[in-house]
């Protein structure tokens, strides 16, 4: 039987920061959600999540309680969110200012959606990066991740060589 | 070429996916990175170039770049460098294949890629303006099966017979510009969803029975354009009975006879929500009168009944029906030109009428149900030299209770905010105008206005009266609306900007649209 919308659930994360939260909003996570469903009594004890911190799970419980209700994507719905995907790499504006925090908080959240499997969020985080990436040079993207240019000069020409075709089109 | 760079299938799987890097970044599993980079294909418009670019940032992005084969499957140039590299990288993923301006003398890339037309999946092709885009026709090999061709675009070409042997059973877009192939002839689309035809060739002409006849074939079509393709006059034939298309919920038809349109939408049973958007040529304008009782009547359902309405150009219906005492009918031969369907020849004259709103006006007397009708989009519809507006205007314009946006666009010469303003002198009214709207959008001409500050102080004033009987705007839009002063005097500019200040402080929200000089 499913259990009433009110239910209140208990989660504990890395740093012991503890959240109670309605189970609807919590489900927004299919992990969660798998998690719920195998327990058949009800649990006290809260739901410890290893790889979140209680900074980050804040932020993704303020994702997960303003799409509460929203339909989940199912099996059936996956090749026609995927074509709606294709087309746009639009994010709605209360995402876009939900997911405007720091680089390091940015990829927090992204790797806490592909654990806790929240797909609209890890979504969200990823056409965000997108953003950022979109239109810069090799150089500008080191910069701007801070990534550290590991090619050696010689394999640098080589890409070079093999991409000069495709500059300036 | 795959370059000696690129990880083989042995030493990528021995080879760690993770960077020495200590940037937040560098934390992503290596899962995440190829999801990123799928998105930054999809928002960039040159794809080849963005996923170039990626596999150039470091070993770690570039390793990860190229063991995901999904982001080398779109091939946007027709560069055969990079047709060759691609193709490999992406090894057997359906591949979705853009080239624009293509011509004549570099077919080799298009050929190039039409050898894989088995696992092609979006093909979108487009010859250069001027190129004799016959000669194209040779070197596109498509009689082979295509069952992965979800979406083919294309631009310029004569289609080779018979197509994709006769039937595309995954085709869900497909979208000709220009081209010079039978209609009848296309392969069949079980599939089929959005179904787009442009001006083909003269002598592809869609005759309206042959048209409507094809449509069933295509049972889950969802969106149906067109744009100069019937015959004219050819739906005076003989036609079918009526055609079925239950999940349609977008039809538009531009440039297209009248008459014709109406023989396929008296055929059409369409459902009630499906939006229908019809942009005729502005010579036919007159005519959209006759359309509005065939739209409400092909749908199924509840019928008269329509919610938004956009008028284009429609300068002439005045004259047309109401010239003098006696109502004008369109003389026979009149409409005749090199090609049918557009570039009809003028027999009404220009001037001299109320156009839309006259328009308005009949739709009213026709007594189609406008009590839900929310939005009026007036585009181009001449008023012009006649500042008065027709009585049964201001009747019609009182109906409709539930108007709240009005859009008035590149109206020339007299202007649609004077009628307002005279009508706002007027003893009989309690309530200003269109007081039911909460957004007003106002758009100047383009080119050629003048008498700016003339409508500027009718809108003015027209503001300044809401506001006192407690009506105000929600929102003002003004685009195109110039004051610089090579078009007006400084002390009229001057004017002008005291003016919407006033009106700045009338409404509770105002918007300048940034082709707007009013405020600098």
């Amino acid at each position: 039987m499913a259990a009433p919308a009110t239910q209140q659930i208990k989660i504990r994360c890395n740093d012991e920061k503890e959240f109670t939260v309605d189970r609807d909003v919590l489900e927004r996570s299919v992990l969660i959600k798998n998690m719920l469903e195998d327990v058949t009594e009800q649990q006290d004890a809260p739901i410890p999540l290893p790889n979140v911190s209680g900074p980050v799970m804040a932020k993704v419980l303020e994702y997960c309680t303003h799409h509460r209700g929203e339909p989940l994507p199912s099996a059936d719905t996956e090749q026609s969110q995927d074509e709606t995907r294709k087309r746009t790499t639009d994010i709605s504006e209360w995402d876009q200012k939900f997911i405007t925090v720091d680089q390091e908080m940015l990829f927090e959240i992204i790797l806490a959606a592909n654990y806790l499997d929240i797909k609209s969020l890890l979504d969200v985080g990823c056409k965000t990066v997108a953003n950022m990436i979109k239109g810069k040079t090799p150089e500008e993207i080191r910069k701007l991740f801070n990534i550290v240019n590991d090619f050696t000069p010689e394999e640098e020409a080589q890409i070079k060589k093999e991409n000069e075709w495709a500059e300036d089109r | 070429m795959v370059s000696p760079l690129e990880p083989t299938a042995e030493n990528l799987s021995q080879e760690p996916l993770i960077s020495s890097d200590s940037s937040p970044v560098a934390s992503l599993p290596p899962e995440i990175l190829p999801l990123i980079f799928l998105d930054v294909l999809r928002a960039s418009r040159a794809k080849h170039s963005a996923i170039l670019t990626i596999s150039r940032v470091s070993q770690h992005w570039r390793a990860i770049a190229l063991s995901t084969p999904e982001l080398w499957t779109w091939i946007d140039t027709p560069d055969m460098g990079i047709i060759q590299s691609f193709m490999v990288r992406a090894k057997n993923r359906p591949l979705s294949i853009a080239f624009s301006e293509i011509r004549s003398d570099n077919h080799i890339p298009i050929t190039a890629v039409l050898k894989s037309l088995h696992n092609i999946q979006s093909l979108q092709l487009s010859v250069y303006y001027y190129t004799d885009w016959t000669r194209m026709g040779p070197f596109l090999e498509m009689s082979g099966p295509v069952p992965a061709l979800h979406s083919l675009h294309l631009n310029g070409f004569k289609l080779p017979k018979p197509l994709f042997s006769g039937l595309a059973p995954s085709l869900r877009h497909l979208h000709l510009d220009s081209y010079d192939t039978e209609f009848k002839l296309l392969p069949d689309c079980p599939q089929l969803r959005s179904l787009c035809l442009i001006r083909p060739e003269d002598d592809m002409l869609i005759r309206v029975p042959d048209f409507l006849l094809r449509l069933p074939t295509f049972p889950l079509l969802e969106k149906l354009e067109t744009d100069g393709v019937f015959d004219y006059g050819s739906g005076a034939g003989i036609l079918p009975d009526p055609i079925q298309l239950p999940n349609l919920r977008y039809l538009r038809f531009e440039s297209e006879p009248i008459h014709d349109v109406i023989a396929v939408l008296e055929h059409l049973r369409i459902a009630t929500t499906c939006k229908i958007t019809l942009d005729v040529t502005e010579r036919e304008a007159g005519d959209y009168l006759s359309l509005f009782p065939v739209m409400s009547a092909c749908r199924s359902g509840p019928t008269g009944f329509i919610r938004k309405v956009k008028i284009v150009a429609a300068g002439w219906v005045s004259v047309k029906y109401h010239e003098g005492e006696k109502p004008l009918r369109r003389p026979r031969g009149a409409f005749k030109s090199t090609r049918p369907g557009v570039g009809f020849t003028i027999w009404t004259p220009r001037d001299g009428n109320d156009g839309s709103i006259q328009m308005a006006a009949e739709i009213c007397q026709n007594r189609l149900d406008l009590s839900r009708l929310d939005a009026i989009d007036l585009i181009s519809s001449g008023i012009k030299d006649n500042p008065t507006p027709s009585p049964s205007f201001w009747t019609f314009i009182d109906s409709l209770s539930s108007l709240r946006a009005l859009k008035v666009r590149q109206i020339y010469g007299k202007s649609f905010i004077e009628y307002i303003a005279a009508e706002l002198q007027s003893a009989d009214r309690a309530l200003p105008p269109f007081s039911a709207i909460q957004k007003l959008v106002y758009e100047d001409p383009l080119n050629g206005a003048d008498e700016y500050s003339t409508r500027l102080t009718g809108l003015a004033q027209y503001l300044r009266v809401r506001a006192d009987k407690g009506v105000a705007l929600t929102t003002l839009t003004l685009v195109h609306v110039k004051t610089s002063p090579r078009e007006i005097p400084g002390d009229v500019l001057d004017d002008l900007r005291g003016l919407v200040q006033q009106v700045k402080q009338k409404v509770k929200g105002i918007v300048f649209d940034t082709t707007s000089t009013l405020v600098e």
